[in-house]
């Protein structure tokens, strides 16, 4: 790379010239590459710790008679500066002769070296990395051995305690990687921890390790210090292992995209960083918090904010506070907490005007004021803004932008709803299924009415109502039922989701009615489940409201499906939403309230367990302890959290804390839950048992009431009346309002969320492990260090969403190229020069259900079957490995073999070829499938490979594949699920055809290659299975020849064959000495060449060296271990 | 904990959603059906006093949520059970083929001190529908192969059976409690490391 001359003056201080020429210098760094010695480890010290890190290689411009040397040209790889060299070598260098003096000369250098500069600027000044920056993702790519798509994020410097020394250094925080490297006279400290194998981070103070950050693994802890930005790295590392915890939770976001958007928005108010990656990283976070804050759709991107005042209608009076502008809405936040919040949404924007001198006599002279009209006729006034102009020409900007099927809400009104499809959305349930109300209780909700009629008279309706203090008030006292769908809507933020996707629950509906999932089956069973005490559950029109609603969703998200608990929570949204809003409500619980709560694994439930039992141990310290000896938490969260009390609550108080729940977020239900902990405090402490515990509390509970509702049950009530729904909210705000904040629940969340999932990996890892003993092939560290290879294989596949899984192991998921990397490295059988041909073979064995994926299982078979096995099922894997169907014709012909590997083949093939007219069938067109399975794994021709016509019955590729794995714990893929496997029991294989045989042949040639004996006794047991062959399809062929092959494999030994216990128990000596002794014989005459299975086995296990070869029980370690030192390097000093 | 005579019986209740385990729960303590139960989350329970052999003896019942997603959670509730009961519908052959996993969870998330004789209870319940598809027999045949289970079939919904099937689990659930008190004598730390050898064998069990 071309950098501008620069003068240095002393050359070799610490380079190494590699060539010099009459005018130019191209050097190496000391430490680079070949030099050693003191001097070059003491630049690798320099490097190391100073932030310089110059690129390796560089050129330089002299002229003969001056001590000024310049800089050209750097590069951090030999070839590139080669390139360099090369064409200063063809292009500058013959015009240099026909100069006069070596200033001219010096000059023209420069000149030229400048003049290309500046063209290629112009090409990359689209490059967001600086220069300085690329060189250190070099670096940390070389040094970690990272693979090429992994993204440096940032790099600081700071320190590593090992042992009680500090050890200065950098480290480097990448997309799925921490590491840390020093360097210091020699003594190299390198570490590699993945994020999803953080169990925890903190900031720590302790004597041994001041001021350091610690970083706990299952494998130990680590402490760093001495950061320069310890508060920024700490964020940056919270926020990339939790990026690594949500891609394990949520397997869809399994990679992870820059979002060049974000970058371009918020440039100008975020100072420059030296990587693009943690530009867009900072813009997430605070795009994440300004959704959170203002209940938007989560992808919302905030572009920019800026400090104004909002004039407020209903108090007069303009308050300060910031306005916050994304692609799609306007955001206000006042300064002073909770006095007033404001959501515009672009869409509803008619115009926007600069408005002259804002109004009140107050403002300081010639502040910039906007107004803001909607739609609907309703202006909002934002005054003291700094930059008017600027901000109107960015919502003019924004507005342009909007699509234009959403743009302008006006020209929209509600579609008259067809009822083509069999359904018409329900209105509110509440409206259809009246309950009846005593007049008490109907003038409470009329008062109610009336004073939220009042307050929105001042504040507005709808989306852009201002959120006010007096707002909060009326919602903590309970919203009028009413009110409640229109206010649920507007609070939470659902109202935005379902203007952004008109006509979408139309579609979901039609189309998961009409499908048949498991989800849909599951639904179906909770539906008069769900809230029975209602009448509108009574009957048909609630109950196919509520399927409606959760199958829609159950589609929508398929990372949650359905799980038990929304349907409660559906059926109360169905009472007072009309459908479609109540769906979009559920869409907004599931995903921005409670998100995780209800996927597959009950992710979120757990995490906020944990949450709620921290906030319990820093509010009611002295209930915490009693509480986790009682085992209480993992009790009480499941069912409060999941039915948001519903369940545990009578109904009509239930309701009231989702009111609060929709207007303030989660905060609420652990505000709730602390208050009803605390108020039951003494009775708890003295609880000697679980039950006593949980029955105090159910009590409690079931004794709040509302006595501005109607109940809903109709029963009389038992329990004892103990609070006041509207007390207990009360004292909730007032106790833990301000101390527990959703940011605050946010950020623990994030410590939580590592802790939750790590453990779900291991216990899926100790139940996949516990799967795959029972193969009884492979030991438990073997097995151990295999899943933690799989694991890192897998991190840099996307991983496939799974429904549902038959077994643990399923979850591992390895296709073709990732099985490759892993069968190569670890069985003996892929060393050779079929390694390829071998592992493709060994694949498609492995392979059920075609679809070019194998489980965790898969591979621990086929490497446990390669090094454990006994003689007698190795051989016979191999044997069904090369069997048709399952290996088609196509696939004989090697294609991805080295050439070596084919002359091999050739050779094998040549060597007992025995000048037959059976022509070996042309390489081309064959070669598919082998390919398929290496490509993307797209499932294979069945027709070509179902079944297979040798011999007188069908063989099946599964009955095929039983046969070659016979003798596992339970036959085939799944246990139980009888189908794959069955094929009554053992399975069987076919008579190989010559070709086929050629192959196993060869493969076997390859695997004994580097044991002279065991190779002759291949080649002997291979004469005689040809022989065999002949023999098979000639029977007419002399006798002698026959007889004499059988006297051979008689002779060599009597062959104890000890085969499976699964049946093919057949000894194969009478077979051979009967004149028709295959099967294939008896009704072809002619005879085809084949070989049996028991042929083959006998035959080679009568070869003892063959056996004991094939008895070597090998253990993997070994090679586990040299993987892991190529994968990830712990701490090598 | 040592020093209670133990008067108080620990049982869960395991298995799919949808068999009747809240209903059968409700059947034995308040001796009534309705079909207006919501669907268990987390779990809920219950307690009723019987006498077994003249003993007076406290059963907390426990009830459990069956969606699958919810099995590995089940943790919490398992600890310190007396007795488990398994339930399946007679009807859903899939509830039937189920019972093996919920059993299996169960003795490795509780780890009780001695898995093989741990009480087990299999309750196969709505036989008052018409459409059944799980044999009596088959039934049965897979409790026999299991260390000889006791096996009930139940209606929660006409009573057949569930005054027997619990009365049978307390009785179950005593006689391994009489057993267990030899432990108590031991102080905690004894009986954790009790339970760690118990699942480790149980690992090796498995395996066959």
């Amino acid at each position: 790379m071309w950098v501008k001359p620069q003068e240095i003056f002393i050359k070799t201080a610490l380079w190494d010239s590699d060539e010099t020429t009459l005018y130019f210098v191209l050097q190496r760094r000391k430490g680079h590459g070949k030099s050693k010695g003191f001097s070059s480890l003491l630049v690798g010290t320099l490097d190391s710790v100073r932030d310089t890190k110059p690129a390796p290689y560089r050129i330089l411009h002299q002229t003969p008679n001056s001590e000024v040397y310049y800089v050209i040209a750097t590069a951090l790889t030999e070839p590139e500066i080669r390139q360099d060299w090369q064409w200063l070598f063809d292009n500058v260098c013959p015009t240099l002769h026909s100069f006069d003096t070596e200033e001219e000369v010096t000059e023209f250098v420069c000149c030229k070296i400048n003049s290309i500069l500046a063209t290629e600027q112009e090409i990359f000044t689209e490059d967001e990395d600086s220069v300085t920056y690329k060189n250190v993702d070099y670096e940390f790519h070389e040094r970690f051995r990272m693979p090429k798509d992994e993204k440096l994020v940032c790099y600081y410097s700071c320190s590593y305690w090992k042992g009680k020394m500090p050890r200065q250094g950098w480290m480097y925080l990448s997309v799925h990687y921490m590491c840390f490297y020093s360097y210091i006279f020699g003594r190299k400290t390198s570490i590699k921890i993945r994020w999803a194998d953080v169990t925890e981070l903190a900031k720590t103070n302790s004597l041994l390790f001041p001021d350091s950050i610690k970083v706990v693994t299952r494998d130990g802890e680590h402490y760093f210090t001495l950061f320069l930005r310890k508060n920024e790295t700490f964020a940056l590392m919270q926020q990339l292992a939790n990026i690594a915890m949500k891609q394990l939770i949520d397997d869809k976001s399994g990679s992870f995209n820059i979002d060049k958007d974000l970058l371009t928005k918020l440039s100008k108010n975020v100072p420059k960083k030296p990587s693009f990656l943690k530009r867009d990283l900072d813009a997430r976070k605070q795009s994440n918090l300004f959704t959170l804050r203002f209940r938007l759709p989560q992808n919302e991107k905030l572009d920019g904010t800026e400090e104004c005042t909002l004039w407020t209608p209903y108090n007069k009076r303009h308050n300060w506070g910031r306005l916050y502008l994304s692609q799609n809405f306007i955001c206000f936040e006042s300064r002073v907490r909770n006095l007033v919040r404001l959501i515009i949404p672009l869409r509803n924007v008619h115009q926007v005007e600069r408005a002259d001198s804002g109004g009140t006599g107050s403002s300081s002279g010639d502040s910039g004021s906007i107004l803001i009209t909607t739609a609907h006729h309703t202006s909002f006034l934002f005054g003291n803004i700094s930059d008017r102009d600027f901000l109107v020409h960015k919502i003019s900007e924004l507005l342009a932008k909007l699509p234009n099927d959403v743009y302008r809400e006006k020209a929209t009104k509600v579609l008259a709803q067809s009822d083509v499809d069999g359904w018409t959305p329900q209105p509110p349930l509440m409206t259809l299924f009246r309950t009846h109300q005593t007049s008490p209780i109907k003038q409470i909700q009329q008062k109610k009415e009336k004073q939220w009629e009042d307050h929105m008279a001042e504040v507005g309706r709808g989306v852009s109502m201002y959120q006010t203090t007096e707002g909060s008030e009326l919602v903590v006292n309970g919203i009028p039922e009413l009110l409640r769908g229109e206010l649920w809507s507007v609070f939470s933020g659902s109202i935005l989701q379902k203007a952004q996707n008109k006509g979408l629950y139309e579609r979901l509906v039609n189309k998961a009615l009409s499908t048949k999932t498991q989800a849909n089956d599951e639904i179906e069973r909770d539906l008069h489940r769900s809230l029975p005490e209602h009448r509108a559950f009574q009957n048909d029109v609630g109950i196919s409201a509520l399927r409606r609603v959760l199958c829609a969703y159950a589609l929508k998200n398929p990372q949650i499906g359905y799980c038990q608990a929304m349907n409660i929570v559906a059926s109360v949204l169905l009472i007072y939403c009309p459908e479609e809003q109540a769906f979009w409500l559920l869409a907004t619980i599931c995903e921005t309230l409670l998100p995780d709560y209800y996927n597959t694994r009950v992710v979120g439930a757990l995490v906020d367990q944990g949450v709620l039992e921290e906030l319990t141990e820093v509010h009611l310290p002295e209930l915490h302890a009693k509480l986790d000896e009682l085992g209480m938490m993992k009790m009480i969260s499941l069912s409060w959290f999941l039915t948001l009390f519903i369940s545990v609550m009578p109904y009509e108080c239930a309701v009231n804390v989702m009111d609060c729940f929709f207007y303030d977020g989660a905060k609420v239900i652990f505000q709730v839950t602390l208050t009803i902990l605390d108020i039951n405090r003494e009775k708890l402490l003295k609880c000697t048992e679980d039950g006593q515990a949980m029955q105090v509390l159910n009590d409690y509970l079931q004794g709040i009431y509302n006595e501005e509702a109607m109940a809903l049950s109709t029963e009389p009530r038992t329990a004892e009346k103990t609070i006041k729904i509207q007390e207990l909210i009360y004292q909730s705000y007032r106790s833990y309002g301000s101390s527990v904040s959703n940011e605050n629940i946010e950020h623990l969340r994030l410590k939580h969320r590592l802790r939750v999932v790590r453990q779900l990996e291991d216990s899926l890892e100790k139940n996949t492990l516990r799967a795959l003993q029972q193969d009884k092939l492979l030991e438990l560290n073997e097995l151990q260090e295999l899943l933690s290879a799989i694991r890192e294989e897998l991190l840099w596949a996307k991983r496939v969403p799974c429904e549902r899984l038959e077994a643990p192991y399923e979850s591992y998921r390895l296709d073709y190229t990732q099985f490759k990397t892993l069968f190569c490295a670890l069985s003996p059988w892929a060393k050779g020069d079929f390694a390829e041909a071998i592992t493709a073979r060994m694949f498609k064995l492995m392979d059920y259900d075609d679809d070019g994926i194998v489980s965790a299982r898969g591979l621990s078979v086929a490497l446990g079957l390669s090094v454990r096995g006994e003689a007698a099922r190795r051989l016979r894997a191999l044997y069904a490995a090369h069997a048709p169907p399952l290996l088609p014709r196509r696939d004989l012909m090697p294609t991805h073999f080295t050439d070596t590997g084919e002359e091999l083949a050739a050779d094998a093939i040549s060597f007992f070829d025995s000048a037959d007219d059976e022509v070996i069938p042309e390489p081309g067109p064959l070669q598919r499938s082998i390919s398929e399975v290496c490509g993307d794994g797209t499932p294979m021709d069945k027709s070509d490979s179902e079944t297979s016509q040798i011999g007188p019955t069908y063989f099946t590729v599964e009955s095929v594949r039983a046969c070659g794995l016979a003798g596992l714990a339970s036959g085939a893929s799944t246990p139980g699920a009888g189908g794959a496997g069955g094929a009554g029991g053992g399975g069987a294989a076919p008579p190989l055809p010559r070709d086929h045989f050629l192959q196993l042949l060869a493969v076997l040639h390859d695997l004994t290659q580097s044991r002279p004996q065991v190779y002759e006794a291949v080649v002997l047991a291979g004469t005689l299975l040809l022989q065999l062959g002949e023999l098979n399809h000639r029977p007419q062929l002399d006798r002698e020849i026959s007889q004499d092959s059988l006297f051979l494999a008689a002779a060599a030994k009597q062959p104890e064959v000890q085969l499976d216990p699964n049946g093919n128990t057949t000894e194969p000596e009478p077979e051979i000495r009967k004149p028709s002794p295959s099967p294939s014989k008896e009704t072809e005459p002619e005879g085809v060449w084949s070989i049996t299975l028991e042929q083959f086995l006998a035959t080679m296990l009568s070869q003892p060296a063959l056996e004991e070869f094939f008895n070597e029980k090998v253990s993997i370690l070994p090679e586990l271990e040299l993987l892991r030192q190529r994968d990830r390097l712990q701490s090598v000093s | 904990m040592s020093s209670r005579k133990k008067a108080l019986l620990k049982v869960i209740i395991l298995g799919d959603s949808g068999v009747g385990k809240t209903s059968l729960m409700n059947q034995f303590v308040n001796k009534k059906f309705s079909n207006q139960y919501k669907a268990t989350i987390g779990a809920d329970f219950l307690t009723k006093e019987v006498i077994v052999d003249d003993r007076i003896v406290t059963m907390q019942i426990w009830d459990t949520a069956g969606q699958e997603r919810f099995q590995s959670l089940g943790v919490a509730f398992y600890r310190g059970a007396d007795c488990c009961v398994l339930v399946f519908d007679v009807t859903a052959p899939n509830t039937f083929k189920s019972l093996e996993s919920w059993r299996d969870e169960f003795l490795i998330q509780a780890s009780p001190r001695d898995p093989d004789n741990f009480p087990f209870v299999i309750l196969g319940n709505k036989i008052d529908l018409d459409n059944r598809a799980v044999s009596a027999k088959r039934a049965q045949q897979w409790c026999q192969s299991k260390n000889d289970i006791p096996y009930f079939e139940t209606s929660a919904k006409e009573a057949v059976n569930v005054e027997l099937a619990f009365q049978t689990i307390a009785r179950n659930a005593l006689a391994q409690e009489t057993e267990a008190e030899l432990y108590n004598e031991f102080p905690d730390q004894i009986k954790l490391n009790a339970n760690d050898n118990g699942r480790n064998r149980d690992g090796d069990n498995c395996a066959c």
